[in-house]
């Protein structure tokens, strides 16, 4: 059994890729409904950081079940912070909500068990196609590389070059079907600003220093899709 | 304006496959080069790209009959003399293309485009070397010619707007879509291309597993390859190349190469030719 604690979208994509692959899990909107034995915790609520370490630490005294716990731009070391017993817990990390159990990041911390993390990634395996097993940093993998071409992008776009000729030159350079001004603004310039703000402020690598075009859009209230405006028009 | 001849200098990989695309859809081509070996190696590759044409169905073997016939070469530049358009595709070196470009100048019509197919010279300093600079511009094509659709578009500083219309409209008759890029290193796609590469890197030194960045890569990118098997298809040295090229012509610091890549290159791990760069191959 799986507990999945967090009633949001990427709650429901995880408890479906399970299902899909024979495994019982369930989606439960508190640490509080966590009863009983279970293989695996998936702790997948918000982003505040206090309030989710508060949430691992309860659940680190309620059980001695894995725990994964799911990041996105924090250190996996990070979450555990107040938990009295850290052997058992680990981060994961999913694309936004896209590609779930297609691929999913796996990062163990410094006080993380080997039998627990052995574990952990068998269960993962089982429902998900590819689980990479990342060390403890700043966005994993997916994050680090996701945006790249859409803040340069971004760039390209202020010193003339059309939204439309960037995201051709890597639909048709790079035969790329989903190109990074239109991805940009499906997952939300804000989101990507805050994402490209993250690294940079984190790593130092100029490549994440964000695309002044893309904070203008985000003060503009122009953030992508959802907003109906951002590099594209939408109606 | 209509063309009707295309003149291409230097018949080499990309040469060659600019004359393709042009006699396939109608063009007559004259491909100029110094190297008379150049020609056989090139008319094999173009000979066995139409086959493989052929054998899917979609050419016919007379049509690729009538495509060569529109085809001919020549160690003679003066043979260029009637061309309505030249692009220029020969070594990746600015005092041949100078020179070169001052050579067909004085070879064709007034009339006449003169483009250059370079990766990453200044097309305005290329222009340079004419007399009249603004019928000249930058069209950098994609390797395969004849499979990616791809072609930027370089207007230089002296280009005219009627020069770039007029080229426009060439390469939209070749079926390319074409993209307007500044003229700077590394244009519009090489600008892009080398970010997740060299980011990548930074991966990898963090002890990162290759295969799980090109999965992730081409998953969320809905991408035929993997961001680092792109570098090992060329080598690490093509990609330190073109980040150090765009890192020093621009002082831009997102371009600086990262030192596993520069490992990869001292090392002699080149990447598929050499057997192993990022991954392995065999
Ligand atoms: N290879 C690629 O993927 C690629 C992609 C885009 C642009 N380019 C650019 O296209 C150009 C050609 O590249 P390539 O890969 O076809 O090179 P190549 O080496 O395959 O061919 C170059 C040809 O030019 C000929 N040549 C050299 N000097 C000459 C001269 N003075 N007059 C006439 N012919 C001459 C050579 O004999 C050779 O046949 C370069 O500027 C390169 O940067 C290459």
């Amino acid at each position: 059994m799986i507990y999945i604690i967090g009633d949001n979208k990427r709650s429901i994509l995880l408890q479906k890729a399970a299902a899909d692959n024979g495994l019982e899990a369930g989606v439960f909107g508190g640490v509080e409904d966590v009863k009983g034995e279970c293989d695996l915790i998936i702790l997948n609520t918000g982003e505040d950081l206090e309030k989710r370490r508060a949430e691992v630490a309860a659940l680190a005294e309620k059980t001695s079940a894995p725990i994964a716990v799911t990041i996105s731009l924090n250190y996996a070391c990070a979450m555990t912070k107040g938990a009295a017993d850290k052997s058992h817990i680990v981060a994961i990390r999913t694309m936004e909500d896209e590609c779930i159990g297609e691929y999913i990041e796996l990062t163990k911390t410094f006080d993380t068990d080997e039998g627990v993390y052995a574990k952990v990634l068998e269960i993962l395996k089982s429902f998900n196609d590819r689980v990479a097993e990342v060390p403890d940093i700043i966005g994993g993998i997916f994050y680090r590389i996701a945006f790249l071409y859409s803040n340069m992008g971004a760039h390209l776009v202020s010193e003339g070059v059309t939204v439309v000729d960037v995201d051709n030159s890597i639909r048709y350079g790079n035969n790329i079907k989903r190109p990074p001004l239109r991805i940009a603004d499906e997952v939300g310039l804000d989101r990507v600003l805050e994402i490209l703000t993250a690294l940079y402020r984190e790593t130092g690598r100029p490549a994440y220093r964000p695309s002044p075009l893309i904070k203008q859009l985000v003060n503009a209230g122009r953030l992508g899709k959802k907003s109906g405006q951002g590099f594209y028009q939408y109606d | 304006m209509e063309f009707k001849k295309i003149g291409i200098i230097g018949t080499g990989l990309m040469g060659g496959g600019i004359a393709q695309v042009c006699a396939q859809v109608g063009y007559e081509t004259v491909s100029y080069d110094v190297n008379e070996a150049a020609f056989e190696r090139t008319q094999g590759i173009i000979q066995t790209s139409m086959d493989k044409m052929v054998a899917r169905g979609k050419f016919t073997p007379e049509y690729v009959t009538e495509v060569l016939a529109r085809m001919s070469y020549t160690t003679d530049i003066a043979n260029l003399s009637d061309c309505d358009i030249v692009v220029e595709a020969v070594f990746e070196n600015l005092e041949i293309k100078l020179n070169v470009l001052k050579q067909v100048e004085e070879v064709v019509g007034e009339k006449c485009l003169i483009c250059s197919n370079t990766s990453a010279l200044s097309i305005t300093t290329l222009g340079t070397a004419l007399q009249h600079p603004e019928r000249f511009m930058g069209t950098h094509f994609f390797s395969p010619v004849p499979v990616m659709k791809l072609v930027e578009l370089v207007p230089g500083l002296e280009t005219s707007e009627e020069t770039y219309a007029a080229v426009a409209h060439w390469a939209e008759s070749i079926k390319k879509v074409s993209i307007k890029a500044p003229d700077t290193c590394g244009f519009i796609s090489n600008r892009l291309m080398p970010l997740p590469q060299n980011e990548g890197a930074e991966l990898l030194a963090l002890g990162v597993d290759p295969y799980d960045i090109d999965a992730c890569w081409m998953l969320f990118n809905q991408a035929p390859v993997g961001t680092l098997s792109i570098v090992d298809t060329g080598g690490a040295h093509t990609t330190v190349g073109c980040l150090t090229s765009i890192y020093e012509g621009m002082e831009d610091d997102r371009y600086r190469p990262h030192h596993y890549l520069k490992q990869l290159v001292a090392a002699g791990r080149l990447g598929v030719k050499t057997g192993q760069g990022i991954f392995k191959w065999n």
